[in-house]
């Protein structure tokens, strides 16, 4: 791990380093390799997070009862996914993100009137209801560098689009940046200088539709990263241990599913095909491992990628 | 009858004596797939595309949405969808990847939501202050491998519905107020005559007998005429004579929905995410009598390019024939060993890739007479006969005994007839 860190900080330009500090734990580099975890027992999963070992994955999905269910599985290939949490108050469970210990997963809802963001213990248990005073239909989920707050992706009562933090015990919803360039925001990574990588499926960048924003903390501009991503739904995002790269599922300009990389230094772009994917979405890696998970939306599996 | 030797010669059945036959028929693209049927605002049924009868350096092209339209069929007359993207994507190299796409996304208004009428008085223009509820729209050109946008107009009029002769004392003077022309493409938005004829009793068990079925009844349409150097690849018109990948373009028409819908007690809609494709069409009746009940679904969720690797078999082997023959006795000929390459051969003109896309020579000397289907598509085309002629493949004419639209098409820009009333 430390081999490749020092790796790529050696090959990141000198302007970068100091912007941000390192993650320890995250995956030092793109994935290059993807392995099928689980494809029985549901259907169209929309977003997945994993433990901060690596060792166990979490995603949202429909069970074969057609009810939103939250999911555990292990990490590894073939593996039989258990149900933490179905049904009521689930409705349309589109982002997750684990507490920093692992010990609770946290949920972006969409359904209801307004959405909702609610509360699942990983070790088992209902799903409840966080309080987030002024935020509607949350989409997209990250924590904060702290710990001690989540950043949610969603929209004002007015229906404006916006990016939000919230106390991870409930609260007020703070708005970090609302409105344009925003449209329809979605999957987010925060950094570890609470900087946020927003994705957003119809927003219109200088190359197209579809593109990834770099918004920091104070929300005073949100800047585009790169445009034109065929990303899935929800779009998903995570940058590699020191911010220097950003990693997200999308399809090339013939629908065939891909991990695009973006070097946000120099924001050189690398393709790494991935034909088994039918319609990646939500990518999230772990803490503390050097692995990805991501999901399958259209064929209903859940990948690994390291 | 000169239309259908044309579509003959190409698909090699020069020489074919052309007689009376059976009448049979089918329909175009009007609910033709399970999933499509229950969205009907994004249900793409025809498309058309020919050089255009006042400028021969200019193409027009006809998609026409939300089928089988009563014009009596208020208070919500029928409109585009707020959410949905239509489209029409052109391939201007022949690979059957579509190069450019025109992008048309709808808003509605609502003047007084204090009343269920549409209009709230007599209507004498489309800016007029009676017309309660209507759309506007944006039209886009879209780079398709770059997904880069540039806008052509924004905030145009949708034509309103032709409520009735109370409302209209001169429907159409006021719906031709919606002809738009900006950067040299020229646009209209709103409800028409339903173009395509043909007699619908076929769905009952091939029960045709030359009614006109489709009479009367309206469609949503949309109209472009652009520069043929707008569409052409490099833009460079092809020059006279000239039968490359490039002296064709490929036409074909879609409507995408956000992934995403969310239904809300309290509070309106909303949608979610990405758009995908959830209809399309290039030729006429492909997907409604060629490709069967358990692939019509994935046939509008797919892309042309891939239609011979996903649809080949359908094409090579029709069952229009076979029904032909067992209901009708219409002594089609059988399916030759190798299959039907003739058919695969009218998809695929000068050596493009075959594909369900309406093909057009756009070479300079082009002109509107030339525009006949397969060779792009006329209104007036009878494209149900001459489908069913290739199909049954046995030197007879065969046809639905519905040869022309009911009402006459125009000379000028739209082209299309004016709708039918709903109080006339």
């Amino acid at each position: 791990m430390a081999t490749r860190l020092l790796v790529v900080l050696a090959s990141t330009p000198a302007a970068l380093i100091g912007c941000h500090s390192t993650d320890d734990g995250l995956p030092t580099r793109p994935p290059t390799s993807v392995t099928m975890v689980s494809s029985a027992g549901f259907e169209s999963p929309t977003d997945a997070v994993a433990s901060p070992d690596g060792r166990t994955f979490y995603f949202a999905a429909w069970d074969l009862d057609k009810q939103p269910t939250l999911f555990q599985v292990s990490s590894d290939p073939g593996s039989a996914p258990r149900a933490l949490a179905a049904g009521d108050p689930l409705e349309a469970p589109l982002g997750l993100v684990l507490s920093c210990d692992g010990n609770t997963l946290y949920v972006a809802d969409m359904g209801g009137d307004v959405g909702a963001l609610l509360v699942v213990p990983t070790a088992g248990g209902p799903a409840a209801a966080l309080e987030a005073t002024g935020m509607t239909r949350p989409g997209g989920l990250a924590m904060g560098p702290d710990c001690k707050s989540l950043f949610a992706t969603g929209r004002l009562d007015d229906g404006t689009p916006a990016l939000f933090q919230v106390p991870i015990g409930g609260g007020v919803a703070r708005v970090v940046y609302q409105g344009a360039p925003l449209v329809s925001p979605t999957g987010l990574h925060i950094d570890s200088q609470s900087v946020a990588w927003v994705m957003d499926h119809l927003a219109q960048g200088a190359q197209g539709e579809g593109v990834l924003f770099s918004i920091p903390s104070d929300g005073s501009k949100a800047t585009e990263v790169i445009s034109s991503l065929r990303m899935g739904t929800p779009g998903g995002v995570s940058l590699t241990a020191g911010g220097g790269t950003a990693v997200m599922p999308t399809r090339d300009e013939d629908g065939k599913a891909q991990l695009t990389s973006v070097d946000i230094a120099t924001r050189a772009v690398t393709q790494f095909p991935t034909p088994d994917l039918a319609d990646p979405a939500g990518l999230r890696t772990a803490r503390k491992a050097g692995v990805f998970v991501v999901v399958d939306a259209e064929a209903g599996r859940i990948y690994r990628a390291e | 009858m000169t239309k259908l030797i044309h579509a003959l010669a190409i698909a090699g059945l020069t020489g074919t004596a052309l007689g009376a036959g059976a009448h049979t028929a089918s329909a175009s693209s009007h609910r033709e797939a399970p999933a499509i049927a229950e969205d009907q605002y994004a249900d793409n049924t025809d498309v058309y595309a020919f050089i255009s009868p006042s400028n021969a350096n200019n193409l027009v092209i006809v998609a026409d949405y939300v089928p089988l339209l009563l014009p009596t069929s208020g208070p919500n007359f029928y409109k585009f969808s707020d959410n949905a993207r239509y489209e029409v994507h052109i391939d201007n190299d022949g690979d059957a990847v579509p190069d450019i796409a025109y992008r048309w996304t709808f808003r509605s208004q609502r003047k007084n939501g204090a009343t269920f009428l549409y209009n709230t008085g007599a209507v004498d223009s489309i800016t007029s202050q009676n017309l309660n509820v209507t759309q506007t729209y944006r039209l886009e050109k879209v780079n398709e491998h770059t997904g880069q946008t540039t806008t052509i107009m924004d905030n145009i009029p949708v034509a309103p519905w032709n409520v009735g002769k109370r409302s209209f004392a001169s429907y159409e003077q006021v719906a031709l107020q919606a002809v738009t022309t900006r950067n040299g493409v020229t646009a209209f938005a709103g409800p028409r005559d339903e173009p395509f004829f043909v007699d619908l009793h076929v769905f009952d068990l091939l029960g045709v007998g030359g009614a006109h079925t489709t009479d009367g009844i309206n469609v949503m349409s949309l109209v472009i005429e652009v520069p043929i150097t707008d569409v052409a690849s490099k833009g460079a018109r092809p020059a006279a004579g000239d039968t490359g990948l490039k002296s064709v373009v490929g036409i074909f028409a879609s409507a995408s929905r956000p992934r995403v819908r969310f239904l809300r007690d309290e509070r309106d809609r909303d949608h979610y995410g990405s758009f995908t494709q959830v209809s399309r069409l290039g030729w006429p009746l492909i997907n409604e009598v060629i490709i069967p009940l358990q692939d019509k679904d994935k046939f509008n969720r797919s892309q042309p390019k891939n239609d011979v690797a996903n649809f080949g078999a359908y094409i090579l082997d029709p069952e229009v024939p076979k029904l032909l023959n067992l209901v009708l006795h219409a002594n089609c000929a059988p399916t030759p060993a190798g299959g039907r390459t003739d058919i695969v051969g009218l998809l695929s003109p000068s050596g493009t890739k075959a594909a369900d896309m309406l093909r057009i020579k756009i070479n300079q000397g082009q002109t509107n007479t030339d525009s006949h289907f397969p060779n792009g598509r006329a209104l007036t085309d009878d494209v149900t006969d001459t489908l069913l002629t290739v199909a049954c493949n046995n030197g007879q004419k065969i046809g639905d005994g519905v040869d022309a639209n009911d009402l006459p098409f125009t000379t000028t820009f739209p082209y299309l007839a004016s709708p039918h009333s709903g109080n006339p």
